[in-house]
């Protein structure tokens, strides 16, 4: 699993960091830890005294502190000087480990283009980035992460707390379910130890044959994986208020393919609010 | 045939996973072979000695660590991939100590497998020099 982790300098990043030390430590993933810099602000040299540069290092140490002395998968080496990949682009990275854990720092004045950039050179499995409940999820004043949550061409888990979900509720795209999301579904109820609710959306009041069997489908891959789960359907025309509700309390998880039956219900600027309102962390899977 | 063509044995009990892995590595130029049932892998892994060897950790009857170990001990020059969807630090660890070349969670992009695939061709070629 490749995890690009964006962050800021913000508290809420440093959230972040320790719910991807969390997953790290189980899955031994590659992590790019990203920051953006604005231009008009980024030192013409020496970028790793910048004080983006020092967060980011500072955050690379937080990962590395979850794993015993001697077991950490990750160079622990000193980064004392970041490389310049191009113009726009450095990179801070010890050597050795048996697994990646690197720092780049990108120069650009639009962030979210910047993280969608990075995302598809390092064909990232998921994107990992925070913000705060309180204030509409933005970053200053861009809702950064739900423009990602929307854009991402992979899974994108937002996280607005550092608690422990009880619940992981997953609404179901009725269409296509990939593997992939079902593996990112598996491995953060195996990380929270969380009960695992999957949700049918109904339209009209009955389910289609199709629906049906992709959920007797699901409840059997569970079953076999020993993943206790719990099915519940809702009929369409409370799907919003559904969500809202959920996210109070437990991690969401929408699969959200370009083609969703989703879709009809939670169209780009829903997605957005919901991102930007839920007060629970939020996975978008792809 | 080429005699010099790595082997690989790609063990999963989703046969999506293995039906992804298998055309992908193949053209790569690898040798591939594919299982659900350990006990099926097992049993071909007695019979032809595999260079490389790609395991899924969680399955009924016997589980992947088994099964890794069982063919470390048979060929510890077999190199093994760990693939999982319930990983943890414990089976990370242990996977590890008993020698496996990487760990990969799923789910994981075809170039993170063609990575770990190419470093333990690289290293089997080395040894072999």
């Amino acid at each position: 699993m490749r995890i690009l982790v964006a962050v800021d300098k913000n508290p809420y990043s440093s959230y972040v960091v320790h719910e991807v030390g969390k997953l790290a430590i189980n899955t031994w993933s590659d992590i790019t830890l990203l920051g953006i810099m604005d231009p008009k602000e980024a030192p013409n040299r020496n970028i790793e005294n910048s004080d983006l540069a020092k967060t980011l290092l500072d955050y690379r140490e937080i990962i590395t502190f979850y794993y015993p002395k001697g077991e950490c998968p990750y160079s622990i080496e000193e980064i004392s000087s970041f490389l310049k990949l191009d113009e726009n682009r450095f990179i801070g990275m010890g050597k050795g480990g048996l697994k990646t854990l690197k720092i780049i720092i990108r120069k650009g004045s639009n962030i979210v283009n910047e993280i969608l950039k990075q995302a598809n050179e390092d064909e990232a499995t998921l994107i990992i980035l925070g913000c705060n409940k309180t204030n509409g999820c933005k970053w200053g004043d861009l809702d950064v992460p739900a423009r990602i949550g929307n854009q991402a061409p992979c899974s994108v888990l937002i996280v607005k707390e550092n608690k422990s979900p009880k619940q992981i509720v997953c609404c179901l795209d009725h269409d296509y379910i990939s593997q992939n999301s079902l593996e990112l579904i598996n491995q953060i109820v195996t990380l929270y130890k969380a009960e695992l609710k999957i949700v049918g959306v109904a339209e009209g009041g009955s389910l289609k044959v199709k629906f049906e069997n992709t959920m007797k489908n699901l409840f059997m891959y569970y079953l076999k994986q020993d993943i206790p789960m719990w099915l519940e359907v809702i009929d369409s025309s409370i799907f919003p208020t559904f969500v809202n509700q959920i996210s109070q309390e437990n991690l969401i998880a929408i699969w959200l393919g370009k083609k969703s039956f989703l879709r009809k219900f939670l169209p780009n600027e829903k997605i957005i609010n919901l991102i930007n309102t839920a007060p629970s962390s939020v996975l978008l899977l792809r | 045939m080429d005699n010099t063509q790595i082997s690989i044995l790609i063990l999963d009990d989703e046969p999506i996973v293995t039906k992804r892995l298998k055309p992908s590595l193949q053209k790569k130029g690898y040798l591939v072979e594919t299982f659900t049932k350990s006990i099926d892998a097992i049993n071909r892994f007695k019979e032809k000695p595999f260079d490389i060897v790609i395991t899924d950790l969680k399955m009924e009857g016997m589980d992947g660590m088994e099964f890794l170990t069982q063919v470390k001990e048979m060929r510890p020059e077999t190199e093994v991939i760990v693939i999982t969807g319930f990983a943890t630090m414990d089976t990370a660890k242990e996977s590890f100590q008993k020698g496996v070349l990487d760990f990969l969670a799923k789910p994981f992009k075809l170039s993170e497998i063609h990575e770990a695939v190419a470093k333990a061709e690289k290293k089997i070629l080395d040894q072999k020099e």
